[in-house]
């Protein structure tokens, strides 16, 4: 029984491999000659897709310098910031670098009874998303972020008595408008927070609040068509 | 690598944008604060610092007032300003007296019972020529009462003044000790500047692997974040414990300070409590005003208009001037360049006017 059985059993394997092979192969073609032959009815109408403006478009970018004068808070009132900035963007980012310069004195009796003018800066980066992206306008979403420094001079002797650094962050929306495709304008409005502000006679608090600004933009925009 | 080198660049711009890397050039013991959040009297400061820069005092440099943990007042005059260190005069040997005690707890001198001769072997000739003076003890020398003949006071002639003709000599110690018993050692108080000189050069000889000014600068006045000092020595290298320390004013004040809070700073111990007490508690009545304990003085009662009267300063003799008064949290620190006024000096009339511009409830 045994001699007999175990060639049978090794045949009737053979061929049911083989059986299955071929089954397999076969569903396979013919699943590719049903893919191959799909056909529409005559009635049917097929929508054009409807292409992709950037890629059908020029790519949308620009490099440019930025002068800006910044409404924002310091610790006495809200007072007008400059800023100067490099900024780039290709598609829906907008990259940037910029330093805050604050001139304005803020004078303080900071040791009784002398006088004492608090002068600070920072500077950073930006990284924007463009929201709404027209032909000669666009808004854009912006976060800022920069490190700064601030001293207490003496008023009258001009010498440092302490100075320390802080950190500053902004998120903000910037609307551009571009007047020629070398020049544009933009207004923004923002929140200004400050990180890490521990100086005598500096609330932590006093640099944070909204912000407003208007600037211009020289360099090169690669407008929309 | 592209993103390391961005990085690198935005981290250099940020580092660019700020000021400068290098800590505050300032102090970080106390809050600023004006004089009417510590209950003192704005436009009465005010009035007072007009004065001052008006010369009414005469030539006082420099003013700190510190009181409950806030710098309030800090002003200089006369050309002078806060880095520069002025001389101490004979506060000098206040700062040595308390620093004393650093010698005690590191075991190189075991009490101030102690005679000086022990520590004084190349000046064994001098006690060997007058045996009396091997009883003179470190304590003597802190409570002018060494026995030694002295001259100190600014009304002899130069030629005359032991203090002058100390500082003509190369081994201003060996001076102090050549002078003659006029008493025994602990009965006549005398002052005497030189006994600061030979306070300092026991201390230097007490002193095994190190020498005194390196050993003050690591032990007492590095630990509470004094790093200018300037101290005078002899020609043989003595320092001037009478009279030769230089200090910034905001550094004595530091100083005051470390007293104020018992010899804790930062709260970190520097001198024992117990010896603040045992130097600056009365241990002579010179006359109805002044109390004299070692190298500082106090008020007799009555004296000052203070509840409590807890009050001891440090007086320098031009009108150099440390004033503590613990009961009110205050240390009020004086600079000055005025010679011959004795005790009550303008210096003593600025330090009346801060307590006069404390508010009435407040003494």
């Amino acid at each position: 029984m045994d001699s007999i059985s175990l060639p049978v059993i090794h045949c009737v394997k053979s061929f049911l491999t083989l059986l299955f092979g071929l089954l397999s192969a076969n569903i396979l073609l013919a699943q590719q000659l049903q893919q191959d032959s799909v056909s529409y009815a005559d009635t049917t109408k097929v929508r054009e897709e409807k292409a992709d403006p950037i890629l059908e478009n020029p790519i949308p970018w620009s490099i440019f310098i930025e002068a800006s004068a910044e409404y924002a808070p310091q610790p006495d009132e809200h007072n007008f910031h400059q800023q100067l900035a490099i900024g780039a963007s290709y598609r829906m980012i907008n990259i940037g670098a910029f330093v805050n310069l604050q001139k304005k004195t803020i004078t303080k009796t900071l040791i009784f009874p002398n006088q004492f003018d608090l002068i600070y800066l920072h500077g950073g980066g930006y990284l924007g998303l463009t929201l709404i992206n027209g032909q000669q306008a666009d808004l854009v979403l912006r976060y800022n972020f920069s490190k700064g420094g601030m001293v207490w001079e003496n008023a009258e002797t001009k010498a440092d008595l302490v100075r320390d650094d802080y950190y500053m962050s902004k998120p903000e929306l910037v609307f551009q408008y571009r007047l020629l495709n070398f020049i544009s304008f933009f207004a923004s409005g923002g929140y200004k927070l400050g990180h890490g502000i521990e100086m005598p006679g500096i609330n932590k608090n006093d640099f944070n609040g909204f912000t407003i600004s208007v600037g211009g933009r020289l360099g090169f925009f690669h407008l929309n068509p | 690598m592209r993103r390391i080198f961005l990085i690198s660049t935005f981290c250099c711009f940020l580092y660019g944008c700020s000021l400068g890397p290098e800590k505050p050039d300032d102090q970080d013991v106390w809050l600023y604060a004006n004089p009417s959040s510590s209950q003192l009297s704005d436009s009465l400061l005010l009035a007072l610092n007009n004065n001052l820069e008006a010369k009414l005092y005469g030539n006082i440099n420099s003013l700190v007032v510190i009181r409950k943990d806030k710098l309030l007042f800090e002003n200089y005059y006369d050309e002078s300003f806060r880095n520069r260190t002025k001389n101490l005069g004979q506060a000098s040997m206040a700062v040595l007296i308390t620093a004393l005690d650093l010698l005690i707890r590191d075991g190189y001198i075991e009490n101030i019972q102690q005679n000086i001769v022990t520590f004084l072997p190349e000046y064994q000739s001098i006690f060997n020529a007058e045996p009396d003076k091997e009883l003179i003890t470190i304590e003597h020398l802190l409570t002018n009462k060494s026995g030694l003949s002295w001259v100190q006071s600014n009304a002899f002639p130069d030629n005359l003044n032991d203090l002058s003709i100390m500082k003509l000599q190369s081994d201003w110690t060996e001076y102090v000790l050549s002078r003659p018993l006029e008493a025994d050692p602990g009965l006549r108080y005398v002052p005497n500047s030189g006994a600061g000189v030979v306070l300092a050069r026991v201390m230097e000889n007490a002193l095994i692997d190190t020498d005194l000014l390196t050993y003050l600068k690591e032990e007492l006045f590095g630990r509470i974040d004094i790093d200018e000092v300037v101290w005078e020595t002899d020609p043989s290298g003595t320092l001037d414990g009478g009279s030769g320390l230089s200090l910034m004013t905001l550094d004595l004040t530091k100083f005051g300070y470390l007293l104020l809070n018992g010899g804790r700073w930062k709260k970190a111990r520097v001198i024992s409590n117990e010896w603040i007490f045992e130097i600056t508690k009365t241990t002579l009545k010179l006359d109805n005003t002044i109390n004299a304990g070692y190298g500082w003085w106090r008020f007799a009662d009555g004296v000052l208009d203070l509840e409590t009267n807890d009050l001891f300063f440090a007086d320098g003799g031009l009108g150099q001037q440390l004033y503590i008064i613990p009961h009110l949290e205050m240390v009020v620190a004086i600079h000055a360049e005025n010679y011959s006024q004795g005790f009550f000096n303008s210096s003593t009339f600025i330090f009346l006017s801060v307590l006069a511009s404390l508010e009435p409830n407040e003494n």
